[in-house]
């Protein structure tokens, strides 16, 4: 078997392989900003349909939200041998920018880190940011 | 001039943080990264550098007898925002062929937190996961 650090292996408490379908049920909910005052993302609908992630989210703006859309996200779970979706990611492709989102459950808090990288020529950089979710 | 686009208002230059042309500067990425833990099962070292300006990543998975070197991948450093040049975070993905691995990292008051999310195209049933290490300098 392949693998390319000793985490991808299967182990005796890793479980056993299970078939390759995380399910991402364990992410399905509506999630909200713990910082109310945000300027980053607001609010997170992540469903799952048929075994499929599928985000929904909404960028914090005035005087309503922006909604960015929904997009079929990957999940993933915490081993090789759980399948038990616990973070995902998931992909906006704007035009003038593109917004990679690198997210995982931790606590029943989702911690959200997005990377940014504009496409316009603005003179903007490219940005990081983190952001922390409640359902 | 046209109005700037945006998604959210983080992508909006605050006045004293207008915009400065120009590529993110992954300066404070670049060196030689340790993984907190010594027994780590995941990536036990990274190498960033700024190779000709482009940004490069250079990691290695835990193994035995001896780390098992994935090669140099070019990544993407990010600022802290819109208006910023310090690079704060960076992405870069691996492709092995039967698996692939997105890293996804930030710095922490100097620890580099890195999230990899593994995918596998093998049919081994492995199922893709997550993980999370922690290097310092």
């Amino acid at each position: 078997m392949n693998f390319t650090r000793a985490e991808d292996q299967l182990t005796a408490a890793g479980g056993q392989a299970g078939g390759g379908v995380v399910d991402p049920s364990p992410l399905a909910g509506t999630w909200y900003s713990t910082d109310k005052k945000t300027r980053g993302i607001s609010k997170l609908i992540l469903s799952a349909d048929g075994g499929v992630l599928r985000v929904h989210a909404f960028g914090a703006c005035e005087p309503t939200d922006c909604d960015w859309g929904e997009v079929e996200g990957a999940a993933f779970s915490s081993g090789v041998g759980s399948a038990e979706a616990m973070a995902f990611t998931a992909f906006y492709d704007f035009g003038f920018m593109e917004t990679h989102l690198a997210v995982y459950l931790k606590g029943g808090i989702l911690v959200l880190d997005s990377f940014n990288t504009f496409k316009d020529g603005s003179g903007r950089s490219n940005y990081f940011s983190r952001e922390f979710y409640h359902s | 001039m046209e109005p700037l686009k945006f998604t959210r208002l983080n992508d909006l230059p605050v006045p004293a943080d207008r915009p400065r042309a120009g590529a993110v500067d992954p300066a404070p990425l670049l060196g030689v990264w340790h993984s907190t833990n010594r027994a780590t099962r995941g990536i036990i070292k990274l190498i960033l550098s700024d190779s000709d300006g482009n940004f490069t990543v250079r990691a290695f998975g835990a193994c035995e007898p001896s780390p098992l070197e994935w090669g140099t991948v070019v990544g993407a450093a990010f600022a802290d925002g819109v208006g910023l040049r310090a690079g704060v975070g960076f992405r870069a993905f691996y492709e092995f062929g039967f698996m692939q691995t997105t890293l996804a990292a930030y710095l922490n008051k100097r620890i580099l937190v890195v999230d990899a999310y593994n995918t596998f195209r093998d049919g081994s049933g492995r199922l893709n996961y997550f993980s999370r290490d922690h290097f310092y300098q």
